[in-house]
């Protein structure tokens, strides 16, 4: 299906993209959903019929121009030399086309592309001989000589008239999911209905919320919207949401706050997406996973990088459950300075899950 | 729609909304599909195909991308891949060609560099890269790359290295002999100079590491054989394990629908299989979940959560 192609295209560039060394096809297997859904350990065919696969999408990939090359790594003298598989930002983005000598750096995010300068009259050229085959829409390179256009546009300042007629406006959502139900009422100003898990109360009720806007942050979309039996702004976490359903009719329209803004939600922490009352907690983070908490700026930190490399860290906490699942994760490399009675619920989570697997036959 | 029109699509888009650290006030739908040339819907379809790719151990990524929705316009930022278009298919530049040919004197009048680009036969070249970096500081990636090229070369590499508890990190010069992966942790195997022994390193505990001019003597075959005999076992595809996970009643409600394969039991909870790589990534999955998710089997995965949570 070509969408757990894209799926599985999308994963294998991003890890490639990701790393400054050669991955080998067996760590390729393994991070790669789409290839370790495939393979049984022990079962020969499926990994050659996986191995297939990944011949066939690196081959496809490279009629897109994405070239992943294969490289040999010997990583010792006794062993077979190994392949590995490396994506260089050369071989996948799209070159710098510089019209002008004045592009901040902050505006070159992949320093290792080749900048190549443009002039007025190159940009004349190339603006003219898109737009030739582009308008030729009887020619097979029509398709390609647009595609072309936009991406040169990324740079560009084509001047000529557009050429590709506006399709089709309706957002309807032929997708039954939440997120699709969500993104046409958010842009239509429609009132919808959810049934909600709340984990703080432990229990699942049926939400009417005006939704004002969605975010996507930490690897999950958020719901932010004005709550009509409540009466109240919340935010939701959509994949807790089941059947929902914009609302129709006079009664579904709203029109959000004008000085509501979406963005001072986006990049918040889980933990700090409620109207409740802020707690400041400390706390105490050892090496490496003080690095990754720093790097992610969840916090402030009081002190970063103590003497053996470890932070310790402040947090504006409005919702304690998500915060110390969080802590929970971190394998007891983190400890709560402050206040005790913070310290003492993580203990007590702790206890909670830990006694989970004392006693009793499973 | 093929898959490689969506991937040009997902890509281009990220890059646009992410530009010059994303637009203050984003960009329509209508607009966004105007400029690729499809329909809203599949503008808003490519958004949740990009978000969807749920689970994976590898997709950090995800987590350098934020993106919202107010009204029907669309923004977001993204700190990794995807802040530029895709380079010209060949088809593409072959569109460029065919579409200069017909005025041949406006080619010869193209910059040369921008000609050179377009316009210039084969292939880039094969050829090896030289080593990337010769120093990577806190960078896990960097580093393991660094000490790759330290093996490949055969070249002393200095490190400072943090062990837990300790104090000031230590500074060591190491002969690097290989890199390997056990469960999720990578290390580097090498003998270290000041010990006169053989070390494990973990990466993520290294701080800094640079590349020495100088190679070193290789210890006597046998001992190099016995070391790589050793603990470690080399990523094979065996690594991969099927964990079942419970979750309770309460929690398996609103998973149903993400887990079509889960298996309900009598009291409403939900117990899901995953095929996992990496322990290190299930048992931080599981924790998320506080007391509402437990590890069912292997047992080794049980004892792992217990470890992880403290226990």
């Amino acid at each position: 299906m070509p969408r757990d192609k894209l799926a599985r295209w999308l994963d294998l560039i991003a890890l490639l993209l990701n790393r400054q060394y050669p991955v080998t096809r067996e760590e390729i297997f393994n991070k790669v959903a789409a290839y370790r859904a495939t393979i049984r350990p022990d079962d020969k065919r499926s990994h050659a019929s996986t191995r297939r696969t990944f011949e066939r999408d690196k081959d496809e990939l490279r009629a897109l121009g994405v070239t992943i090359r294969t490289r040999e790594i010997s990583d010792a003298e006794w062993d077979e030399p190994r392949s590995g598989y490396s994506l260089s930002d050369r071989d996948f983005y799209l070159p710098y086309l510089e019209l002008s000598a004045n592009v901040a750096s902050s505006d070159r995010p992949y320093p290792g592309l080749t900048r190549i300068p443009v002039t007025d009259e190159d940009l004349d050229i190339l603006d003219r001989a898109t737009a030739r085959i582009a308008q030729r829409t009887e020619s097979p390179l029509a398709a390609a000589a647009q595609s072309a256009r936009r991406k040169l546009t990324f740079d560009l300042p084509f001047e000529s008239v557009e050429i590709e007629r506006v399709l089709a406006r309706d957002m309807s959502a032929d997708d039954r999911s939440a997120l699709a139900t969500l993104q046409q009422a958010v842009a239509s100003h429609s009132a919808v209905t959810f049934g909600y898990y709340s984990i703080a109360r432990d229990d699942t009720a049926q939400r009417s919320v005006e939704p004002w806007g969605l975010f996507f942050s930490w690897g999950h979309w958020y719901l932010v919207g004005h709550d009509r039996d409540r009466e109240a702004e919340r935010v939701f976490r959509v994949d807790r949401m089941t059947g929902a359903v914009a609302e129709q009719g006079k009664a579904a329209r709203f029109e959000p706050p004008a000085d509501f803004d979406i963005r001072s939600y986006v990049g918040r922490a889980p933990w700090e997406l409620s109207q409740a009352e802020p707690v400041t907690v400390t706390v105490r983070f050892d090496f490496p996973e003080s690095r990754t908490v720093l790097a992610r700026q969840l916090g402030t930190p009081t002190a970063e990088v103590l003497d053996d490399g470890g932070a310790e860290v402040e947090f504006q906490v409005r919702e304690r459950g998500p915060f110390l699942r969080w802590l929970l994760t971190m394998s007891g490399s983190a400890r709560v300075v402050g206040p005790q009675e913070v310290a003492d619920d993580l203990e007590a989570l702790r206890k909670r899950v830990l006694a989970l697997y004392s006693g009793g036959d499973r | 729609m093929t898959a490689p029109e969506r991937l040009n699509r997902i890509v281009s888009l990220v890059a646009e909304l992410s530009r010059d650290g994303g637009s203050a006030d984003g960009i329509s739908f209508a607009e966004l599909a105007r400029r690729f040339g499809t329909t809203e819907s599949a503008i808003a379809a490519d958004v949740r195909a990009l978000t969807s790719l749920g689970e994976s151990a590898a997709d950090d990524w995800l987590l350098s991308l934020h993106l919202w929705q107010e009204g029907d316009r669309l923004a977001g930022t993204s700190l990794g891949p995807f802040r530029r278009p895709i380079r010209l298919t060949p088809e593409e530049v072959l569109a460029i060609r065919v579409g200069l040919a017909a005025d041949p004197k406006a080619a010869e009048r193209l910059s040369p560099d921008l000609r050179q680009a377009l316009l210039a036969g084969g292939d880039d070249d094969d050829a090896p890269p030289a080593v990337a970096v010769d120093r990577a500081s806190l960078d896990a990636d960097a580093i393991r790359g660094l000490l790759l090229d330290a093996v490949h070369l055969g070249r002393r590499v200095g490190i400072r290295y943090l062990t837990p508890g300790d104090g000031e990190p230590h500074q060591r010069t190491v002969h690097p002999y290989r890199v390997l992966e056990d469960r999720g942790w990578v290390y580097l195997s090498a003998w270290c100079e000041a010990g006169e022994g053989w070390r494990r390193f973990r990466l993520d505990r290294i701080v800094e590491a640079e590349l020495d001019d100088a190679g070193f003597d290789r210890r006597p075959e046998e001992e190099v054989s016995r070391e790589a005999e050793a603990v470690f076992r080399e990523p094979d595809g065996k690594a991969v394990d099927d964990v079942r996970v419970r979750f309770d009643p309460a929690v398996a409600r609103w998973l149903e629908e993400r887990y079509p394969d889960g298996v309900s039991d009598e009291d409403g909870g939900l117990t899901v299989t995953y095929r996992v790589a990496s322990p290190h990534w299930l048992v931080r999955h599981v924790l998320q979940y506080g007391d509402a998710a437990e590890v069912m089997g292997p047992e080794g995965y049980r004892e792992a959560v217990v470890a992880a949570a403290g226990g």
